[in-house]
């Protein structure tokens, strides 16, 4: 059975109370470690704030709320001595970025703290990043997925020139493209038609997407 | 044989400096304003925008309006409609060069309609009620804060105060004029009466 969200740690991120949120999960990882209470508190509430996301139940603010308290716990647990099961780069390493012309960090920067916590170690270029930054960036790091962030069509425009500057190197049987953002999860289509692999509908499915798409690299 | 009477349909974001020069810098153009706020809820702005769009017919019609919602580009695609370019309405209104370089800079914009309701748009649209979290979220992803005063009203200096105290965060005043809008808005009105099929048969 899975675990479900304590009703206390779910209130207190839906009501915006991150330091209680915070307090309430360091409390019991001083009790059961923090790989613990990450998969049994942790995780479940995150799920559930996932689901009231995709139905537009919540908002940016309480979306907010879960990211940074997944950063800092994270944050916390990769301090303690217990950590090891956590250790960020585990799954191996990701490229993020927003697309050129692109300035809302706030997802990507919810998808970096969500990956970490599952394990990958994500190397973030920020905003307004041109394609070729992207493809560099994903070779230094001998990165094989690369998620780029795109708010609007108009800036999720650029993605085809990733896909290109991709093949035009001649990886594109060896990297996969994820991409999110408000416009793939309300015209979904768009994924393909933009020379993208796979998206997910909110940053806390981002790494259920990226684990997919290493799978499919590593048969 | 003069074509329909053209339309403006714009965001009530640039009410007062669209309207501050109706009808004579727009030759005549019916305008209307949808809420601003609707910028907040995408999916319900494409669909009053389509509402709204649809009761005007074949009309000429420019769209005073960003990226702002999922099928814009497709509803400006239609031929007798021409958007605005620029992803929001504060690029409209700066430019592209200047945007990019203060977006770069890590700015957030008020326009002055929305400056006005900053706390509806934080509190109640966003759901930043508590200060504190308000204050985490803007300093988390922003550097600073810009009032693109657009000449129409006089720059609000108390509220502008208020806001940066609000976020401690730097407020600069970006002196544009409306010129930009202005001039973007009578463009996408040209390119719809042209590509008007009433239009292109009278000039033919």
């Amino acid at each position: 059975m899975e675990p479900m969200p304590s009703d206390f740690l779910l209130k207190a991120i839906l009501e915006g109370r991150l330091d209680d949120a915070m307090a309430y999960l360091t409390a019991q990882a001083e009790r059961d470690g923090y790989a613990s209470t990450i998969s049994a508190s942790l995780e479940p509430a995150l799920m559930e704030i996932g689901d009231l996301w995709a139905h537009e139940k919540i908002s940016l603010a309480q979306g907010y709320v879960a990211g940074k308290l997944a950063e800092r716990i994270l944050d916390a647990a990769l301090a303690a001595e217990d950590a090891g099961g956590l250790k960020t780069g585990r799954r191996g390493r990701v490229v993020l970025g927003n697309v050129e012309d692109d300035y809302h960090a706030l997802g990507r920067r919810m998808v970096a703290s969500f990956l970490r916590l599952d394990g990958w170690e994500v190397v973030d270029l920020g905003n307004d990043v041109e394609p070729e930054r992207f493809v560099d960036a994903v070779l230094e790091a001998e990165a094989r997925i690369i998620g780029v962030s795109a708010m609007m069509l108009s800036t999720a425009q650029n993605l085809p020139r990733i896909r290109d500057e991709i093949e035009a190197r001649g990886l594109g049987g060896r990297l996969r493209l994820a991409a999110g953002g408000a416009i793939f999860r309300l015209r979904p289509e768009l994924v393909k038609e933009l020379g993208a692999d796979g998206t997910a509908a909110t940053a806390i499915e981002a790494p259920a997407l990226f684990r997919a798409l290493y799978e499919e690299l590593t048969p | 044989m003069a074509g329909p009477r053209p339309v403006v349909v714009a965001c009530g974001i640039f009410a007062a400096e669209l309207s501050a020069l109706w009808p004579g810098a727009f030759g005549g153009a019916e305008l209307v304003y949808l809420d601003s706020m609707l910028h907040m809820r995408p999916s319900e702005l494409g669909r009053r925008l389509n509402e709204t769009l649809t009761g005007l017919g074949g009309r000429p019609i420019a769209l005073a309006y960003g990226d702002c919602c999922p099928y814009m580009r497709e509803m400006a695609e239609i031929p007798e409609r021409a958007r605005t370019p620029g992803v929001n309405c504060c690029e409209i209104a700066l430019g592209r060069a200047r945007y990019r370089e203060l977006r770069r800079q890590g700015t957030f914009f008020f326009m002055p309609e929305w400056a006005t309701r900053w706390r509806e748009v934080f509190s109640f649209e966003l759901g930043l009620e508590d200060p504190a979290l308000a204050r985490a979220f803007m300093q988390d992803t922003m550097k600073r804060l810009a009032y693109i005063d657009t000449g129409t009203k006089p720059v609000p200096k108390a509220l502008l105060d208020e806001i940066a105290a609000y976020f401690e965060l730097p407020m600069s005043i970006e002196r544009v004029g409306s010129d930009e809008i202005v001039t973007a808005v009578r463009a996408a009105l040209e390119r719809a009466a042209e590509a008007d099929p009433a239009r292109g048969r009278a000039d033919g």
